[in-house]
């Protein structure tokens, strides 16, 4: 178990590896040779002289050969940024201020923050929404798919079939904005958008304000889910070990949950994994359609004004969640699916 | 009165294409302590039969009728609660395929201790498990108590039938029904497991019903034999008679496909034909089509089934005294096949 899970994070570290190689080549020489939006102009601003952008250029590092820059980008994301580019990118600043300007991702553009600072001050609204989204589609879907497997064919299998075809062809914006318009805006019952802190002494407005995009964002994925679940079960249902089971003398209940849902469980855990890894890089449609404030719109934002290094920032922190949550899956799947561990 | 007396059980199940009747009719018996051999080709009902008794078969797609007694209690008519307490306690199964008949997520010991708790909620899990770990060695598993912590995955074909077995005995159940126990395994495995059942046989005292396609495992270790064709019992008699004085048509096919007769020739005789299509029998005799001595008579009247088990019994149109001369053709094979192997 230990070589297996020291493994997979050697596994995950060379991922990550790659991405960053991938990020950048796509934001530096890509964007530099193959379009007319040199960094270096962005920074500078519209009506900047040749002599301000080579300026930039030079605080950016973007004079220093390719080789260079990448290995620069490797060290700052892995060690933080060193004196000397605090001395370029902060030289009148003390280190506290320092800090808000300048990190691991580099400095924004467009908000001459650090990223890693404009990253972490959206976290809260982007996990709340994967989070509560999760949770719902989860305690809709596995029921909902166990039930029909349980009753193929039935009346409440054919409907289930109905609503996931329903479910899974909403586009997110469309089912958003309709629940906007009638669960917030003819009839009040929600906040018709935006986002509050969780507190523990009330935690309704946290969550009130993410019910209707907690759904919205579920929708799709709830579809998704109990089909799944519906399937696996059908198929853990027919296999020899059910049967095994039943004539053991097993009950029902015990057949059904302790035999094959388990079983049945194993994708499903795999899939989740990925696409709450997924979410954590954040649900630019739901987001948007509700006026949160997540990593999702933050990366659309930054695309749009060119903020190249907010955007690669994003897409490398969106790589990392979904590489953790790989291992993570891996791990966990480990524990449930004894077969896993030996090779 | 038998242990388990079966008559007249129907099977059929809802298809697409319409109703099959994959069970028609059948009846046989078996005493405390016998081994059973049900006998006949792939399809022709004999695990349908045994999997209708134990009510394993989904009743949204199949539906049985007749009776099934065990022990003076209708198992088709009994409720749910009733038939599970049997299932497993009374009457245990062992499955054709040991790869897929281990759930693969759970280790060996719990699988065969749930076997032990789910009749006996009293006992202890540490007694439990070293009434699991005596099962695996009595069946001769190595290590026992190191082996209940395996998964299914980390041990060979053999060793799971084995775990299997261990699982279906462990409550001293009284009949165990062996559904073609052997089929999954390589040839030397299956001598073993063979070797394992007759053992055991006489260590617990549970009645075998024993289906099988393999008339060689039959004479090795049945006491009686049912034959099945396309659902329905053709010929039951004790083992010896089977062999010495075989008397329907089909039996003499199957005796006649044996190898061993065969030594010497190129092809291994077959019987002609395929079965006829369950989704629309024949009116008459249903081994008609495929037997060389069938007369106009076959084609629109059945033979009279099989009711009364206590002797020699054959669903036939044949007159006795010819097939009793076929029959006497047939001894030197059971002679041969016999003969210790």
């Amino acid at each position: 178990m230990i070589r297996y899970t020291i493994r997979r994070l050697l596994w995950g570290a060379s991922v990550i590896l790659a991405v960053t190689l991938a990020v950048f080549v796509l934001f530096g020489p890509v964007l530099q040779w193959k379009s007319n939006v040199e960094p270096a102009r962005i920074y500078a601003g519209k009506n900047a002289q040749p002599e301000q952008i080579e300026r930039v250029s030079k605080i950016l590092g973007l004079d220093k050969p390719f080789y260079e820059q990448y290995g620069i980008m490797i060290r700052r994301l892995v060690l933080g940024p060193n004196q000397a580019d605090k001395e370029r990118m902060c030289p009148n600043s003390t280190e506290a201020e320092c800090d808000e300007l300048i990190g691991h991702l580099g400095q924004s553009f467009e908000k001459r923050r650090s990223v890693d600072k404009l990253i972490f001050s959206r976290l809260g609204v982007t996990f709340s929404l994967a989070l509560v989204g999760a949770f719902i589609w989860i305690s809709i879907s596995i029921p909902v798919g166990v039930l029909s497997a349980l009753r193929p064919r039935s009346i409440f299998d054919r409907i289930t079939v109905v609503f996931i075809l329903i479910g899974q062809s909403l586009p997110v914006y469309y089912f958003g904005l309709v629940a906007l318009y009638f669960l917030a805006y003819t009839n009040k019952i929600f906040p018709p958008g935006g986002y509050m802190a969780f507190q523990w002494s009330e935690p309704w407005p946290w969550l009130s304000h993410l019910l209707l995009p907690g759904f919205t964002l579920a929708l799709q994925f709830t579809a998704l889910y109990a089909r799944l679940v519906r399937g696996g079960m059908l198929d853990a249902l027919g296999e020899d070990y059910v049967r095994t089971a039943r004539a053991k003398g097993a009950g029902e209940t015990r057949t059904v949950f302790k035999h094959a849902f388990r079983n049945a469980l194993l994708p499903i855990v795999t899939l989740f994994g990925l696409d709450i890894g997924l979410l954590f890089g954040g649900a630019i449609l739901t987001e948007a359609t509700f006026g949160l404030q997540g990593i999702g719109s933050l990366s659309v934002d930054a695309a749009y004004r060119f903020d190249v290094p907010t955007t690669s920032g994003v897409v490398l922190f969106s790589a990392i969640c979904i590489v953790v949550a790989n291992i993570v899956v891996d791990l966990l799947l480990a524990v449930v699916d004894p077969r896993i561990r030996l090779d | 009165m038998a242990l388990l007396e079966v008559k007249d059980l129907q099977t059929t199940f809802f298809t697409d294409d319409g109703a099959v009747r994959a069970v028609d009719g059948v009846s046989f018996s078996v005493e405390a302590g016998q081994v059973v051999g049900i006998v006949g080709e792939s399809g022709c009902g004999k695990s349908v039969t045994m999997l209708s008794i134990m009510r394993l078969l989904s009743a949204r797609h199949s539906a049985t009728t007749g009776m099934a007694s065990f022990d003076g209690e209708d198992l088709l008519s009994i409720p749910n609660k009733k038939m599970r307490e049997i299932r497993g306690k009374q009457i245990s199964k062992i499955f054709q395929d040991p790869m897929t008949s281990l759930n693969p997520v759970y280790r060996i010991g719990v699988q065969i201790v749930e076997a032990l708790r789910l009749h006996d909620k009293a006992i202890s899990r540490v007694a439990a498990f070293d009434r699991a770990e005596q099962m695996l060695a009595a069946v001769g598993i190595p290590s026992p108590r190191e082996r209940l912590r395996s998964y299914p995955h980390e041990l060979s074909g053999g060793m799971r039938q084995r775990v299997m077995i261990a699982m279906a005995l462990i409550n001293d159940p009284k009949v165990l029904i062996a559904d073609e126990p052997t089929t999954a395994l390589d040839v030397t495995t299956q001598a073993q497991i063979l070797e394992l059942i007759r053992k055991l046989r006489n260590e617990f005292s549970s009645a075998v019903v024993f289906i099988t396609h393999d008339l060689g495992v039959v004479a090795e270790l049945c006491d009686e034999v049912v034959v099945m064709y396309a659902g329905k019992v053709v010929e039951s008699a004790p083992v010896d008679e089977i062999f010495e004085n075989p008397q329907h048509p089909y039996t003499w096919g199957l005796l006649g496909s044996l190898p061993g007769r065969n030594l010497g020739n190129d092809r291994l005789y077959s019987v002609p034909g395929s079965p006829p299509s369950l989704l629309d029998p024949p009116t008459g005799c249903r081994f008609m089509a495929r037997c060389a001595h069938a007369m106009s008579i076959c084609e629109t009247e059945p033979p009279l089934e099989i009711l009364d088990h206590s002797e020699h019994a054959v669903a036939c149109h044949l007159d006795p005294g010819f097939r009793t001369t076929q029959a006497i053709a047939f001894r030197s094979i059971a002679n041969r096949v016999q003969e210790p192997r």
